[in-house]
């Protein structure tokens, strides 16, 4: 009974180590998530697949870029203006 | 009353001023020279990101529907009240990552010593004080700036958002 007490506890604290296939980075190339990870984010925050499938860090610099993005047309259609004024 | 955290990316200098003073804020001491010598060292909320023609200070957000709340196991990522800023209790947090995907800005960052989470809180202890966020307070100069969300036009934000994500969408960077 005893042994078989003790067999039992083994065979529960075994660990199986599986290899997961991890997606990566569709901007910078390194992998950051399991596909199963970038598709339940895809589908439950319907985020597009694109922003889905770019880790943390490059969303960060794409917000940044984004930033850029609009600042400098501000500045461009604010330049236009003053151009147009008379002075 | 709902604040915001403002950046005014003309004036930053990514002296990273406010990286500093929101770890130290964060630490157990709250002094520079005892956290630096903290274990765990005491991680930053704020990251400056360098771009090419500007830097920028990127934190949480604070979104009205946010994603990280949403797909957060334990509830560990919640609101005191609908307009406090999104916070975390560190005791049910089991690390599984799944608000730093979530994160649509990537300003949510995983311990991976202590295997929690970590992001800002807009120091909603000093702002209960009256203080301003520390990052703000530590900015030489006036590139962040906290100001509560009636003080900003409604119109404003729309079309800012708008812009925004209209350049996330369109692929353009």
């Amino acid at each position: 009974m005893t042994e078989m007490a003790s067999e039992k506890t083994e065979a529960a604290t075994v660990t199986v180590k599986k290899p997961v296939l991890q997606v990566s980075c569709h901007v910078c190339g390194i992998p950051f998530a399991t596909e199963k990870q970038v598709r339940r984010v895809h589908e439950r925050l319907h985020f597009s697949e694109q922003l889905a499938a770019t880790c943390p860090r490059c969303r960060g610099a794409k917000f940044r870029g984004a930033m850029e993005q609009v600042l400098s047309s501000q500045e461009q259609s604010n330049e236009e203006e003053l151009n147009r004024c008379p002075r | 009353m709902k604040g915001m955290i403002i950046v005014h990316v003309d004036k930053c200098n990514a002296c990273k001023s406010c990286e500093i003073a929101c770890a130290v804020e964060h630490s157990v001491s709250k002094d520079l020279h005892q956290a630096i010598h903290e274990d765990p060292t005491p991680r930053a909320r704020v990251a400056v990101e360098k771009g090419v023609n500007f830097s920028v200070p990127l934190q949480c957000r604070q979104c009205a529907n946010a994603p990280c709340i949403a797909l957060c196991p334990t509830d560990a990522l919640y609101r005191a009240d609908p307009d406090s800023p999104i916070l975390l209790d560190e005791e049910k947090c089991i690390g599984c990552n799944w608000c730093v995907l979530a994160c649509p800005f990537g300003v949510i960052y995983l311990d991976e010593e202590r295997k929690v989470v970590f992001k800002c809180d807009q120091c909603s202890q000093r702002v209960q004080r009256g203080e301003l966020p520390a990052c703000v307070s530590a900015c030489p100069t006036g590139a962040l700036m906290f100001k509560m969300l009636e003080e900003i036009p409604k119109e404003r934000r729309n079309a800012y958002l708008v812009e925004i994500a209209e350049c996330l969408t369109g692929g353009g960077v």
